[in-house]
């Protein structure tokens, strides 16, 4: 094999199927996929990384002194460097390619995501709800790399990825399970009355109130069902098939309601993606 | 055609460290991170055929999933889950630490919430002693930080503002942006947030007083689920 050849390989020449190319038969999938996931991770910390710096100010100038949390779960230092902390732990994933200290970053990834997910100022955020599960993918993919045959672990790699997939989905439809939601009233109280987005300040812009009224009642309830169906097909889709329609259904989710959702749902979508890699042969 | 895994090709036949040290700096990052990743690894590829070590940490994940699964499943149709729910969503459950086992529960605009941030207590007979001009004699805005078009202003006296949140509407004294909106002025302030979902509410009542220590104090004012 050239060596040359390898060399000048990038990402955007693999062809992942071709196993006559003898590349291919060389790609380390699992490491690519685990790559590819602590990139959606950590664009998901950052996308509101504006928010969080504003947040660790206020957190700083006005504490709210809470019985509900532990005293230290209150402490503004503490979500600042667990806020850090994942972001690094992240960063050192992707970056580390020995086990043992590659396993321990991650592991590093779900203790900061945990905390975030408890701490009085972020436990509200589902970007770390997400985060969080997808560290947690992400430690036992790391765990795994050493010890399985790496198209075996790809394909369970998508499985289990799908398994989360269609558990956030269906953690959204059914708390839409209600009236309020297939009525619209709740999506229209949120996004249709005054949310400056461009896909509202486009139907405000067209319609009248009543027409605005009756779209939004057909959004939520296209959403409620997106979710439902997608919840139950996701996880016994092909793997490919799967990462297709989890990066579309994510991405557009995103993308027809509110752009910092996106901090919600990049490391969902790099979640899904990881089914494009796992071999179509294997699968049969 | 072999399969792919089966033909793994030898460790020789790849540049080693020592060779490509010198080339591998001129490397830009990426470049370096995509060539390790194709670099054959040291890792086993026992002709497609999984170890035969267990995989716990596969099966304890699945597991969770079913029971977070399970749980949502069981929530439309069972009050206990639904309340208890809705009580998450409110800091408002028994233990911390129950509360902290469900946080990672996905609960992406679940039920219907709203929230109302009042400047006096949500007393009716108290609200009925006082009269708006003396709050408003020259009928200003009453709360300049209820500006922002999200918050639907309230004729009721005493109420900043109301609106409505996807989820956990706590956040609305809690979350960053929240308590620099209701916090700044130091002056006591009224939470009352409620939660419906198939016919079952919640509503919390919090008052936040203002502490020596240049924060607030957060009081519950009901426990009632």
């Amino acid at each position: 094999m050239s060596q040359t050849a390898l060399r000048g390989s990038t990402v955007a020449n693999l062809d992942l199927e071709t196993a006559s190319d003898p590349t291919s038969q060389t790609i380390d999938r699992p490491t690519i996929a685990l790559r590819i996931v602590q990139f959606g991770m950590l664009t998901g910390l950052v996308w509101k990384f504006g928010y969080f710096r504003i947040g660790d100010r206020v957190y700083h100038e006005i504490p709210l002194w809470q019985d509900f949390f532990p005293l230290w779960l209150q402490n503004p230092d503490v979500l600042r460097w667990s806020y850090i902390t994942a972001c690094v732990a992240t960063m050192l994933t992707a970056w580390i390619t020995q086990g043992h200290w590659r396993t321990l970053a991650a592991a590093l990834g779900v203790v900061s995501t945990s905390i975030l997910c408890l701490h009085q100022g972020t436990y509200n955020d589902m970007t770390f709800v997400t985060a969080w599960w997808c560290a947690l993918w992400s430690l036992w993919l790391s765990m795994r790399m050493d010890r399985d045959d790496p198209d075996r672990l790809m394909e369970k790699a998508a499985h289990l990825g799908q398994t989360i997939l269609a558990v956030v989905l269906l953690g959204g439809a059914a708390g839409k399970w209600t009236g309020e939601y297939w009525s619209g009233q709740v999506l229209y109280d949120i996004y249709f009355v005054d949310r400056n987005y461009w896909f509202f300040n486009f139907l405000r812009s067209s319609l009248e109130t009543d027409d605005l009224r009756m779209v939004a009642t057909g959004y939520s309830r296209f959403v409620v069902m997106t979710e439902t169906i997608g919840s139950i097909v996701i996880w016994t889709l092909p793997p490919r098939l799967a990462a297709l329609v989890g990066v579309l259904v994510f991405f557009s989710i995103a993308a027809m309601s509110n752009f910092w959702l996106f901090s919600v749902l990049n490391p969902l979508i790099a979640l899904a993606s990881v089914g494009f890699l796992v071999r179509s042969q294997s699968r049969s | 055609m072999p399969h792919p895994v089966d033909s793994s090709p030898s460790v020789d036949s790849f540049p080693s460290t020592a060779d490509d040290d010198a080339k591998s700096k001129r490397r830009t990052f990426w470049q370096f991170q995509m060539f390790q990743a194709m670099s054959t690894s040291s890792r086993p590829t026992n002709g497609g055929t999984e170890t035969d070590s267990i995989d716990w940490g596969y099966h304890t994940i699945r597991g969770a999933l079913a029971l977070v699964a399970l749980w949502l499943l069981l929530m439309p149709w069972t009050t206990s889950i639904a309340i208890t729910s809705m009580n998450r969503f409110h800091l408002k459950t028994r233990s911390f630490w129950l509360w902290a086992a469900m946080q990672p529960i996905p609960s992406m605009y679940n039920f219907a919430n709203t929230t109302e941030v009042r400047s006096l207590p949500p007393t009716d007979d108290l609200v009925g002693l006082i009269d708006p001009l003396v709050l408003n004699p020259l009928g200003f805005d009453l709360d300049p930080l209820a500006a922002s078009p999200a918050n639907r202003r309230n004729e009721t006296v005493g109420v900043i503002a109301q609106r409505t949140l996807n989820h956990f509407p706590a956040r609305d004294m809690t979350w960053a942006t929240a308590r620099h909106r209701w916090l700044q002025a130091r002056q006591d302030r009224w939470f009352i947030f409620r939660s419906t979902y198939r016919g079952h509410t919640v509503e919390s009542q919090f008052h936040l007083q203002p502490d020596e220590r240049g924060g607030y104090l957060v009081l519950v004012m009901d426990n009632d689920s």
